[in-house]
């Protein structure tokens, strides 16, 4: 026997690989008809786009209830705005209340 | 042509476009089945319309072709799949049972595993030539390649099968010492 195939044992080498192709050849009818897959199996990308889309909605929503609600946020937001005063303020409150020498009533001396 | 006739083109030639199919998807026997019947359902609703100017054969062939290379292109989310798609591509699929004896089914699973390791243009002419006894010029007409690349890829590829077949633990414990010869090449 020659160790390296030559032709015509390629040719018998694919006859062979022929016979037992045929042997795991599915039938011919079921395959021209429009139904889904062969094994009966869920495919498994199928599978992984569906748990990730259910992980992801679940970690959105979990995200949702934790964080206020935006209109919350803008009241909130409204509200320290509304009591907000600048530092100016404060200034002016003290310079107001320092006496100034002017008399109340200039009329009274006399 | 008609779809009863198309219908009994394509019975006719069933076993020999699973074998092609087998080819097309690297010897993965369920994804070769789902490509057959994608390719037969194209053909059948009118997507894919035989001109007449190759043989049905050939143009089938192309059509299988095409079909595997759209499908793998499409599925490329089974490469998740990982473990499952390394197992696959370490030892490709066998047949459930066989006729032959075990070194028949040996010599075969050697022959497939060399098949897979070729590039695809290689093994896709080999398998052209030799199992389905097209001419390279057939086979060529089939991939869509010119002539002289068929007959290119036709020599490379007997040259590099043949070593890796000689490469082989199983074709080296065969050797002629007489006792055990796989039945393949006796």
């Amino acid at each position: 026997m020659n160790i390296n195939p030559t032709e015509p044992e390629f040719q018998r080498l694919f006859v062979e690989l022929k016979r037992a192709d045929a042997l795991q050849t599915p039938a011919f009818e079921p395959l021209t008809r429009t139904e889904a897959p062969m094994n009966g199996t869920v495919p498994s990308w199928w599978l992984v786009s569906v748990s990730l889309a259910v992980f992801f909605g679940v970690v959105l929503s979990h995200q949702n209830q934790i964080r206020p609600p935006m209109i919350e946020n803008d009241f909130l937001q409204w509200a320290d705005y509304s009591t907000w005063a600048t530092p100016s303020d404060e200034l002016l409150g003290v310079v107001n209340s320092i006496p100034t020498g002017e008399m109340e009533n200039p009329n009274e001396i006399k | 042509m008609k779809v009863t006739e198309l219908r009994k083109q394509l019975e006719e030639l069933h076993e020999l476009s699973f074998g092609w199919a087998l080819t097309c998807c690297r010897q993965d026997a369920a994804e070769a089945a789902d490509v057959l019947q994608t390719a037969y359902l194209k053909i059948l609703n009118g997507r894919a319309a035989f001109n007449g100017r190759a043989s049905f054969k050939t143009w089938l062939f192309a059509v299988i072709r095409n079909t595997a290379i759209d499908e793998h292109r499409r599925h490329w989310l089974r490469l998740l799949r990982l473990g499952e798609y390394l197992r696959e591509r370490m030892s490709p699929s066998e047949p459930s049972s066989s006729n032959g004896g075990e070194e028949q089914e040996e010599s075969i699973r050697v022959l497939r595993v060399a098949l897979v390791e070729l590039p695809r243009r290689q093994q896709e002419v080999l398998h052209l030539v030799f199992y389905q006894g097209l001419t390279i010029q057939e086979a060529a007409s089939v991939i869509g390649i010119r002539v002289g690349s068929a007959r290119t890829h036709y020599e490379r590829g007997k040259r590099r099968l043949r070593k890796k077949l000689s490469e082989s633990k199983y074709f080296h414990e065969h050797q002629p010492n007489g006792t055990r010869v796989p039945t393949a090449l006796c």
